[in-house]
């Protein structure tokens, strides 16, 4: 489902050059779940938005669901995104001043999908992520916990085979993360591959991964 | 861009309706300051049109040391006898200062225009129902129009009107009818009378006349007609309907300094609404606009959501300043800018717009417009939908 093959990431600031990711190796199978350990500034992040479509890898292979993202154009990542994984922010990124269905619905909008079919794909998403009863509120007036749903039926909305997550956990209490948890374990049921990048020990002890792995300084330094 | 987007497109205006009211009516103002000048000018400039097509090829007036003074009626004979020249006629007109407290200024001028019943002299130049009017009416009675009417009612008068001679004899004139034609900013002040009359108030005798007008149908001919007729008469001024043209042209391009002055100003208000807007997008949209990205739109259908919106916003304010602009014009007759473009009113009556409006000038605004404001607009737009969706979204 996901290869990664060799990967770095190096960004430029200020004219100096780090590497993000340095020669990173991985495979993760159909509807496994994988947890993404390390500190802050490890280059989880980075390699959860380079398996997302959203960043380019500097050098090295990356194929998830039999496409490679190496050098897709930008149009291409786009329609990657929107058809292959769901993303969950560590921030949500929610647009805040819209309903909760507007939000969930959003990722459908360009497709040729009619709108009623949409609705029906977002309501069911909604209801997977149990924020179904909250779907005619703006989004600027739900909680912490709440918000995270939304995030979590979006992402799911377009029925990616891959969910990603990064931070899940950051902020929310250990109740909510239980919740989230839960949430993760009925999606993957669903037969969907889940890499979740978190430092959180709570993740880390859960049952829902087949595999921890660690990062460091842009390295995989652990199998679990 | 399918339908499911052109409603994003429209949530997306009311939601953000604080901030699109605030651009919606600065664009309505600036736009309808813009139009109102354009339309008033346009209007303005198709009236002086039309009188102009009204005016004879050529008026000979006679000068002495540099005045103007009444021409000797049988100059008309060897005027007619030139070569080229349809028809020759002595005109009997003049200003009249009509003095009154309760009027603006202290007073007016009409102009009184003498006409010989019976004659078509002022057939091509007067309107035909005017003419056709003057012409049921009893001898020795006054016609003019309502603008006239009103004023001289100011006065008291209503029914007759009293002149007076420059011996200071008093003659006083019936109105034999009120007109509607008469409005426009050069027939506004007009008072047409028998030509007998006429001399008496003025003061021209029988073998005078003001001027001396030719209607000369081929127009090639007329600069050598001018020539012959300066030669057969050092003493005459001869202006020709070109002349005329370009003095109206420099008093309107005067006015037109005027408007231009407020056409650049609300261009400029335009311009500041346009480069406010191109000159960044604010922080809640530009993430907005990573989110989207983020979650699989790609840029064609970031630009195409914001120009729906934005293109909804310009041509809403478009067709309302239009209509604004059109009221103003049609139904308040343009005050402020009809005395900016034109005062000559502040010494005749009031005179009435001749609304004139021209679909070709509408959509070329329009289309200036819109281009310019979206174009500007979306410059910002799609650079913020270039940016790596990760750095939005992080």
């Amino acid at each position: 489902m996901i290869k990664v093959d060799n990967v770095t990431k190096t960004y430029e600031v200020n004219k100096i050059s780090f590497n993000a990711l340095e020669g990173v190796n991985l495979n993760v199978n159909r509807g496994e779940a994988l947890l993404l350990r390390g500190h802050s500034g490890s280059g989880k992040s980075t390699l959860l938005s380079i398996l997302g479509g959203l960043l380019k890898p500097t050098l090295g292979k990356v194929e998830v669901n039999g496409i490679s993202l190496g050098k897709i154009p930008d149009d291409h990542a786009a329609l990657f995104r929107r058809a292959h994984v769901g993303f969950i922010f560590q921030k949500y990124n929610l647009i805040s001043d819209i309903l909760v269905f507007d939000n969930v619905i959003a990722p459908l909008l360009p497709t040729d999908i009619s709108f009623k079919e949409c609705a029906l794909k977002a309501n069911t998403a909604m209801k997977i992520a149990n924020i179904f009863h909250k779907k005619d509120q703006k989004v600027l007036t739900l909680s912490g916990g709440e918000q995270q749903r939304v995030a979590i039926a979006r992402a799911l909305v377009h029925e990616p085979l891959v969910l990603l997550a990064d931070e899940p956990s950051a902020n929310l209490d250990p109740n909510l993360t239980k919740d989230f948890l839960n949430e993760m374990e009925k999606i993957k049921k669903m037969g969907k591959t889940i890499v979740i990048a978190s430092h959180d020990e709570i993740l880390f002890n859960s049952s829902l991964f087949d595999r921890v792995i660690t990062l460091e300084k842009g390295k995989i330094c652990d199998f679990n | 861009m399918n339908s499911k987007l052109f409603n994003y497109a429209l949530n997306s205006i009311w939601r953000k309706k604080t901030k699109n009211s605030i651009l919606f009516f600065g664009l309505i103002f600036s736009l309808t300051l813009l139009i109102s000048s354009l339309f008033t000018a346009y209007s303005l400039k198709n009236m002086l049109l039309l009188n102009i097509e009204a005016m004879p090829e050529i008026t000979v007036q006679k000068t002495s040391g540099g005045r103007l003074e009444n021409i000797p009626v049988d100059r008309v004979w060897d005027l007619a006898d030139i070569p080229g020249v349809q028809s020759v006629t002595p005109r009997v007109w003049g200003y009249y200062f009509f003095t009154h407290r309760r009027l603006q200024n202290d007073g007016v001028n009409f102009t009184l225009v003498g006409l010989d019943l019976y004659k078509d002299e002022y057939k091509k130049s007067l309107k035909e129902l005017t003419y056709a009017r003057f012409n049921s009416l009893e001898d020795g009675e006054l016609l003019l129009g309502k603008r006239a009417l009103e004023t001289i009612k100011r006065g008291y008068f209503e029914d007759f009107f009293d002149f007076y001679t420059p011996n200071k004899e008093q003659i006083r004139v019936p109105i034999g009818a009120v007109v509607d034609g008469l409005e426009g900013f050069e027939d506004s002040g007009m008072m047409i009378l028998p030509q007998d009359i006429v001399r008496k108030i003025l003061g021209v005798d029988e073998e005078e006349a003001t001027d001396i007008v030719l209607h000369i149908p081929n127009a090639d001919e007329v600069d050598t007609i001018k020539d012959k007729i300066s030669q057969m008469y050092p003493d005459s001024r001869v202006i020709t309907k070109e002349d005329l043209i370009s003095a109206y042209n420099a008093l309107f391009d005067f006015k037109s300094g005027l408007f231009l002055a407020l056409f650049l100003s609300s261009s400029f208000a335009l311009f500041l609404l346009i480069f406010e807007k191109s000159s960044g997008l604010g922080a809640a949209e530009k993430q907005e606009i990573g989110i989207l990205r983020a979650i699989g739109w790609k840029i064609s259908d970031v630009i195409s959501v914001k120009f729906a919106e934005h293109a909804v916003l310009v041509l809403m304010a478009f067709a309302f300043s239009t209509i604004i602009s059109y009221i103003y014009l049609f139904i308040f007759n343009a005050p402020i800018l009809r005395e900016l473009f034109y005062s000559k009113n502040e010494l005749t009556p009031p005179f009435h717009i001749v609304p004139h409006v021209s679909i070709a000038l509408v959509f070329g605004i329009g289309l200036l417009v819109a281009v310019l404001y979206l174009a500007l607009v979306l410059i910002p737009i799609w650079r913020s939908s270039i940016i790596d969706p990760s750095e939005s979204v992080r």
